[in-house]
């Protein structure tokens, strides 16, 4: 992009088909950029999937829970 | 500059910007009828006696419709992000730290201290467990310290959607 500075004002406005070809640069990047986003569940609501994990006691989440017991307190 | 004229905020490419419609109400009835069963799987866990406990169910329902506005915010804003249960998590468990509905009777005093941070740890934990294991992923390391520095973060410091996405990827290893 041009930008030039002419006694301290700015003149590098981009304008005509230089400017639909920068808002259509500007708009394909805001399209990619996104953070993976994988849904896992299938066929479950989202708090069922929730009550899924919390049913699925491992000696981990067991050792967690004495924690969260603990941080009650 | 009569091009700028015809933008209106309230149209979207010409067309009228579509309202957000809330869950219906029986979509609702099913979302409550499950956090009850998660609260009370909670309770038990903690060893905790309902009947020490009062919950403000208008939050709860508050805190549910929350979560789906922001389901819809990421749809549309984000090039149809259908968002992912990490996220999911997040977002309740921050209406519901801001919201707190859960009161209990503590030294026969009502108190929302604690509780709510504590049951939105359980949710966030277990989301985690599910999640890896539908990935067929090993389960995440979490240090049993680090839930003191968790709950002091939620209790303590200004979180944001944002910075609850951040805090359960990073719990979640991913």
């Amino acid at each position: 992009m041009s930008e030039k500075m002419n006694e301290g004002k700015w003149t590098g406005y981009t304008t005509g088909d230089k400017a639909l070809a920068l808002i259509r640069q500007v708009k394909s990047d805001m399209q990619a950029d996104n953070t993976p986003n994988e849904q896992v569940r299938e066929g479950k609501t989202f708090l069922g999937f929730v009550k899924a994990g919390a049913e699925r006691q491992t000696e981990q989440s067991d050792k967690l829970i004495q924690e969260l017991k603990g941080a009650l307190v | 500059m009569s091009e700028s004229k015809s933008i209106s905020p309230h149209k979207h490419n010409g067309a009228d910007f579509p309202s957000y419609e809330m869950p219906s109400d029986n979509d609702l009835k099913v979302m409550l009828s499950e956090f009850h069963y998660l609260f009370e799987m909670f309770c038990e866990r903690m060893d905790l006696s309902l009947s020490d406990i009062s919950v403000d169910e208008k939050l709860v329902i508050k805190a549910l419709i929350r979560l789906d506005q922001r389901r819809l915010h990421y749809k549309m804003y984000h090039n149809g992000t259908i968002i992912n249960e990490l996220k999911e998590v997040a977002i309740l468990c921050y209406w519901l730290i801001k919201y707190k509905p859960i009161i209990i009777l503590e030294d026969g005093v009502y108190t929302t201290s604690k509780i709510n941070e504590v049951f939105a740890l359980f949710l966030i934990l277990s989301t985690i467990v599910e999640y890896r294991f539908t990935q067929g992923l090993p389960e995440a390391v979490i240090q049993a310290d680090m839930i003191q520095h968790i709950m002091y973060t939620l209790r303590n410091r200004a979180s944001t959607f944002d910075s609850m996405v951040i805090l359960v990827d990073a719990l979640a290893d991913r």
